[in-house]
């Protein structure tokens, strides 16, 4: 599943942040994870708890910041809600696959200590 | 919005963050500002650059497994050859294979075996470009590894993204596989020698496919029989003669 990659990214990004300034260790991992990113949520949790083990975020816990998806529609002309990556306006009945937002999976802040 | 944990106090549609949270900042926060998927982007941009630089035409065939990739490439590489200069890059979670298969096409090919991971990355593409002999005589074939969800995240620098869905497959899949459909250039269905023993209705699908991606280009073709091969080689030619003017 992708979702060890990313673990092994978000791993290997917040192992760069300790290389700058040392900490004790971290204790929660902010992320923003957008509602149509094809990513589990438990998936990444579970995860990212067998790639930390024995590192500096061994104990840290996920932290998911939800983005709401928003695509805009070529029917009326304006921004909707979607709540998945291809979806049919329910005003107008046009497919949007054009995303704004909802995309995101964006380390925000870390808490340490 | 809250600079420090990023909690939204404005009128943008992002939601609070779902576990109560202090404002209290006495906690120690670091910024970290990072797109997860941002190294593979960086990556990507590179081997594309390369790929330019080299004046190559660059292609990543995705799918799911035994939708017919390898049997395509052993079939249009020798329809090419005179003309181009194939290279291929074979992805695999075990096994040379595929690799094998493509050697007796006497193309250069490299295998890439991914282990636990299900997907090609833009890293590991970006280290095999660089044993290929690449040119602007050059078509290089990229097999993804076979899986019909990774690899749409993971851009790897191509010029062009092909899915190949063959008929024993169900007409259903681009509206059950979304990401895959709507981030490909062109559609193959392949196996259509298949169709009178198989429950596939040729037209829905790929009105499903326009669906998720109006602007998808669309072709079907048997590889074994190499019955339509003619028209991917054409969609090929025309796609390095207009990489060649750029």
């Amino acid at each position: 599943m992708h979702e060890m990659s990313l673990s092994k990214r978000i791993l290997e990004i917040v192992e760069e942040q300790y290389a700058r300034q040392k900490f004790e260790r971290i204790k929660i991992i902010y992320i923003e994870l957008g509602e149509l990113m094809a990513v589990d949520k438990q998936a990444l949790l579970f995860s990212f708890t067998i790639i930390a083990k024995g590192s500096i975020a061994e104990e840290a816990k996920l932290q998911f910041i939800d983005i709401p998806g928003e695509a805009w529609c070529e029917g009326c002309h304006k921004a909707i809600q979607v709540k998945r990556y291809i979806s049919q306006c329910e005003t107008c009945g046009v497919f949007s696959s054009n995303i704004i937002c909802g995309n995101e999976l964006h380390i925000k802040t870390m808490e340490v200590e | 919005m809250c600079g420090i944990c990023g909690c939204a106090d404005n009128t943008h549609l992002v939601k609070e963050v779902s576990v109560p949270h202090s404002h209290h900042h006495d906690r120690k926060l670091i910024q970290v500002e990072q797109d997860v998927l941002a190294q593979n982007d960086n990556y990507a941009a590179e081997n594309r650059a390369y790929f330019a630089n080299k004046k190559t035409l660059a292609l990543n065939l995705v799918s799911s497994p035994g939708s017919g990739k390898t049997t395509l490439l052993e079939k249009i590489i020798p329809l090419l050859r005179p003309q181009f200069q194939v290279a291929v890059i074979e992805g695999d979670q075990q096994t040379e294979l595929d690799k094998e298969r493509i050697d007796k096409t006497n193309a250069p090919v490299l295998q890439i075996n991914t282990g636990k991971m299900c997907h090609l990355d833009a890293h590991m593409i970006g280290h095999a470009i660089e044993k290929l002999p690449l040119n602007e005589q050059s078509i290089l074939f990229i097999e993804n590894v076979g899986n019909l969800v990774c690899p749409a995240m993971f851009d790897l620098g191509e010029n062009y993204r092909i899915v190949i869905l063959s008929v024993t497959e169900g007409d259903d899949k681009p509206l059950k596989y979304p990401y895959m459909f709507h981030g490909a250039d062109l559609m193959i269905l392949n196996k259509i020698d298949l169709l009178p023993y198989v429950d596939f209705d040729v037209e829905k699908c790929f009105q499903y496919a326009k669906q998720i991606n109006p602007t998808i280009e669309l072709l079907s073709l048997s590889a074994t029989k190499m019955d339509g091969l003619d028209q991917w080689q054409h969609w090929l030619k025309n796609k390095k003669c207009t990489h060649k003017k750029e």
